[in-house]
Order: structure tokens, then C-alpha cells, then sequence
């Protein structure tokens, strides 16, 4: 099943080396050329090495880059008028998953609810992260440091943790 | 040449600022020292001072979740990758989808990408939740009590401290294990003979666990165990009490002040969980060498000396002493509760300490970890109401 990453879940499953958790879940990791272009600038590689492993990903044929379709590009213009606060990367995504019926992986709850009110499935990265591995002390370990990374707060860690079993 | 100049001057607009003689005078002590003339100088500034206040407008308009992190970043005219950066700096905590968690748990339609595993189903309360706890508790009861820890009570997922199974367990161990200088520390009933040994105590506030209930029971099955709190302060008459949670605080506090119990002997610890456990590790081992530093376990290891430069020691980093500089802005306000946001608002107003690293004022999240190093525990108290002196 293919689904359209926006750029934070992307740039934190690079983070994690989790993007094995992709296809070991049953996904195709799909972007449109915006996020593409937000997340894999060379210019920020030395820095963020996260931009080469999303490069090797793409590379290896891992995470597809899909141009949108004109009618996805209107839809996506569409939207930017009605809902502010979003960039226009993310309204591609959206429009790429309502128009082709594909599940969006978004990272801010605010995007998953405009995402739902446009009758878009939403997966979270977390969901990903669960689904595709198996290793419990891996899945820990791959939750506590996007925790980690993101500031999550300590309720929804520890709803994560007992989650995963390994929570004492 | 003269060319170059027409159009520098066409490029630029010529405007009039009236400024305090002092800030002017600091302004050209810095060009002076840096090598570049006035007008330079406060271009630059202008031109980084743009910079971060767009950055912390847009940190501002990601907090109160109006815009997404990506639309922060075209705000504040940064890359993706440098406002996710930021926005871990700032500390602005980020909620989960709570669709997902409950797709997670199983409670509602699972997403395309297929069911969670059967393993992942949310267990509900366990019977083991406090079934012994006040049996254990009891046997590792000390004889006198000098450091009482306060929780909130029995997990509901079954473990607990006195079980040697819970996160607080574990962190509190590895935390005594580097106070005293003990590697590895003991491990299961002999670290809970040990903790008993050096005088320490757990007890929890609500008799039952608490932290699966709705807010409202949770904060009164807290509120319930002050008055039971409060008689076992007086009767145990603790140098210290650690509060290991910060949302018990308050409860803790009031059963202390019932019990005539010296507040400036609160100490607030934030939960070991995530990045929250480093510090809880290393705050809680700068109290137990403050508290328990005279004591015959400290003698050998060293740690009791440790702690008696703690004071002296020069700071790693930046040419004054920034924990000194913490103390002065406290001792100026009164030693009242300060939170770091206020402090390090103070140091940049007066400009009283910068980074040597890169030249800024120290943020709020480094007034924090400075506070909260073990090697500063008897200069700084730390609570859930902010920071300040231990001793006025």
C-alpha cells in the first residue's frame, strides 16, 4: 500500500533508521517533489546527515518521488485558500493522498485533522514504527528517541511504551 | 570604486535612532573589540536580532499550534530540518495524534496500513497493581528516615519501585550508583536493603494506583493522601524530601507545611521517563551527596569531598560562572521562585552572561540544567513553581 510521507515524518524516520519499518509494515513510501526538495538538499548534508540517508533511500528505490498530477496541483491551491498554517509541501501531500486515495503520514495533529476533514486516511509515524517492527527492544528503543527528538510529552511516551510490552 | 559606493548608497536608506548613551558606548566597546566600525556592527545586529525574532515568532505560532512546523520554517525563513531543531530547543512538547494511539490500542478502526499486532492491546488494570506494595514498603522501612521520597502511587501496569521493576527504580539506582560512586550498583532486594540502609523511604500519596484515572479522580486520589502525608512527615522527620513527580508537588507541600516540615528542604524531581531521566539521575545525585555527604558511605568514595569544592569549581564553559550569575539574579528578586524563562530574561536584559560559544544569552534550558547538575544541589532548589536559592 503506498503512503505519502510529508517532510517531518520523513526527516525523523531518517532520524531513526527506521525506514525498514516501511516496507516491513507493507508500504511503498511515497513523496511529491516538494518534500523531495525540502529534505534532500546536499547543501545540508554535512549537517544533517539525515539528507544522505534519504538520499541513499531514494536511490535504492525505497521512497518513490511522484510528480502530481495537474489535478492534484489545483486541489493543492484549493486547499492553501482554505487552510493556513500549512506549507504548500504539505498541501501537495495532501492532495496527492485525497486524489489518489492513499493514506498521508503528517506530523502535527492540526495537519491529520484537516487531513480526516478532507476524507484523507491518516497513518502516524508511530503506527509505522509499531507495524513494521518486530524487534521489541528495537521498537523501544526507535520510540523513546523520537520522543526524544520531538519532546513528546510524557503521557503519550508512556502510552507508547506500555504499548510496545516493554513497559515496566 | 566610486561607483561601488553610489550603489551601496542607492541600496541602502539612511535612518535616525536615538539610543542610550550607554548601549552606544556598549556598541562601540564590541566594534572596537571586533574590529569593525559602528554603523557595521549595528547592521549586523539588526540583521541577526530580524533573524531570531522571526524565528521566535514563528516558534511561537508552532506552540500555540498554529501553524505546522514546515510553515514555521518558511516563516522564519529557516530550512525543515533547523526549525525541527529549534523546536526541540525550545522545549515545546509535541502530542501524538491521539487518533492513532487509539488505533494503536485497538479501540477504533485500524488504519489501511493493517491491524496492530494482537501483542500491542492496551492491558487494563493489573491485579498486581499494589497487592503487596504495603508489605514491601514496610520491610524496607529505615530505622531513621533522612531522605523521604514521595511518588504518587503504584503504577497501574503492576510495577513499582519496591518491586525493582519500575522506571523509578531503575533510574533512582543508577542514580545512587553514581553519587556514591558504587559501578555497578547493587541490584534488586540488595539495592532496596542499601537504599534502606543510607535512611531513604518511598512512600506514595494515593493508596491505589492512579495515573490510568480521569484528571479530576487522579488529583483527588493525590489529595486524599495529604493528611496521611503530612503524619508520617511528622513522625519520620526527614532532612530531605525528593518529590518524584512533579504533578504531587503541591500535595506534598501542603502535607509538609501541616506537619511544620521546612519547605526549603523540597526538593521536585521531574519523572525519569524519555530525557527527562539524565537529569533526574544527575539532579537526584548531587541531593544524595548534599544530604547523605557526612555519611559513612560518602567517606570512602570520595563523593563527600567532591561536593565540598562544589562551590569553588569553576564553570566549564564562559568567563564568568553562570551558576553564579544565576544566584545573583535570584538573590536581586528576593529569592523567590523564579522559572528559568524569567532568569534567563534577566541575564540577557541586564546582559549579565553570554556563551562564549557563540556569543548568545544563555536559554531558558540552560538555566535548567545548570540548576538541576548534581554539582550545584545545595545552592539551588528546584520545584515545580521554578527555581531558587536553598539558602536565602
Amino acid at each position: 500500500m503506498h503512503v505519502v510521507l510529508d517532510a517531518s515524518p520523513l526527516i525523523y524516520l531518517a532520524k531513526l533508521d527506521a525506514f525498514d519499518a516501511l516496507s516491513a509494515a507493507g508500504h511503498t513510501a511515497v513523496v511529491p517533489p516538494s518534500v523531495e526538495a525540502e529534505t534532500a538538499r546536499p547543501e545540508l548534508a554535512f549537517r544533517h546527515p539525515e539528507v544522505a540517508v534519504i538520499e541513499r533511500v531514494r536511490t535504492e528505490g525505497a521512497l518513490l518521488v511522484e510528480p502530481l498530477e495537474e489535478r492534484e496541483i489545483k486541489l493543492a491551491h484549493q486547499l492553501a485558500e482554505r487552510y493556513g498554517g500549512l506549507h504548500q509541501g504539505e498541501l501537495d501531500v495532501l492532495a496527492m493522498g485525497s486524489l489518489r486515495n492513499w493514506p498521508v503520514c503528517l506530523h502535527e495533529r492540526q495537519a491529520s485533522r484537516i487531513a480526516r476533514t478532507l476524507g484523507v486516511s491518516t497513518i502516524h509515524l508511530v503506527e509505522i514504527l509499531f507495524a513494521g517492527t518486530s524487534d521489541v527492544d528495537l521498537l523501544e528503543r526507535r520510540i523513546r528517541t523520537f520522543a526524544r527528538l520531538t519532546n513528546m510529552t510524557m503521557e503519550d511516551l508512556d502510552v507508547l511504551l506500555e504499548l510496545t510490552g516493554k513497559r515496566p | 570604486m566610486n561607483r561601488d559606493h553610489d550603489d551601496e548608497r542607492t541600496a541602502r536608506s539612511q535612518v535616525t535612532l536615538r539610543l542610550d548613551r550607554d548601549l552606544l558606548e556598549r556598541i562601540d566597546n564590541l566594534a572596537g573589540e571586533s574590529g569593525v566600525d559602528r554603523t557595521d556592527l549595528v547592521r549586523r545586529l539588526l540583521t541577526d536580532g530580524l533573524a531570531q525574532r522571526r524565528i521566535e515568532l514563528a516558534l511561537d505560532d508552532y506552540a500555540a499550534g498554529r501553524r505546522s512546523a514546515w510553515s514555521a520554517a518558511q516563516m522564519a525563513e529557516v530550512g525543515l530540518y533547523e526549525m525541527l531543531d529549534r523546536i526541540a530547543e525550545a522545549g515545546i512538547a509535541y502530542r501524538v495524534d491521539p487518533d492513532a494511539l487509539d488505533r494503536l490500542r485497538g479501540t477504533t478502526t485500524p488504519p489501511p496500513s493493517g491491524a496492530p499486532p494482537e501483542r500491542l492491546s492496551r492491558p487494563g488494570k493489573n491485579p498486581r497493581a499494589e497487592s503487596d506494595i504495603d508489605a514491601l514498603r514496610d520491610r524496607y522501612r529505615p530505622v531513621t528516615t533522612r531522605i523521604l521520597f514521595v511518588g504518587e502511587s503504584s503504577p497501574a501496569g503492576g510495577t513499582h519501585f519496591y518491586r525493582s521493576d519500575s522506571i523509578l527504580y531503575r533510574a533512582t539506582r543508577e542514580s545512587f550508583g553514581a553519587a556514591l560512586s558504587v559501578a555497578p550498583p547493587p541490584e534488586g532486594e540488595a539495592f532496596l536493603s542499601w537504599f534502606q540502609s543510607l535512611g531513604c523511604w518511598l512512600l506514595d500519596l494515593a493508596a491505589e494506583p492512579a495515573n490510568r484515572l480521569p484528571e479530576d479522580d487522579r488529583v483527588r486520589a493525590v489529595d486524599v493522601g495529604v493528611p496521611a502525608l503530612m503524619e508520617a512527615i511528622r513522625d519520620l522527620r526527614p532532612e530531605r524530601i525528593v518529590v518524584v513527580l512533579r504533578r504531587v508537588a503541591p500535595a506534598t507541600r501542603r502535607a509538609a507545611s501541616l506537619a511544620g516540615f521546612d519547605d526549603r528542604a523540597i526538593d521536585v524531581l521531574p519523572f525519569p521517563t524519555r530525557q527527562w531521566r539524565p537529569v533526574f539521575v544527575d539532579q537526584l545525585a548531587g541531593i544524595l551527596r548534599d544530604v547523605l555527604g557526612s555519611g559513612s558511605m560518602l567517606d570512602d568514595s570520595g563523593a563527600s569531598s567532591r561536593r565540598s569544592v562544589v562551590a569553588e569549581r569553576p564553570a566549564r564553559y564562559g568567563p564568568g560562572r553562570l551558576h553564579d550569575v544565576i544566584a545573583d539574579v535570584l538573590r536581586r528578586h528576593g529569592n523567590g521562585w523564579m522559572r528559568a524563562s524569567a532568569i534567563a530574561r534577566a541575564i540577557a536584559a541586564e546582559d549579565l552572561w553570554r556563551r562564549p560559544s557563540d556569543g548568545r544569552h544563555p536559554p531558558p534550558s540552560q538555566i535548567s540544567a545548570r540548576v538541576r547538575s548534581s554539582s550545584y544541589a545545595s545552592l539551588f532548589q528546584t520545584s515545580d513553581l521554578g527555581i531558587r536559592l536553598r539558602d536565602s
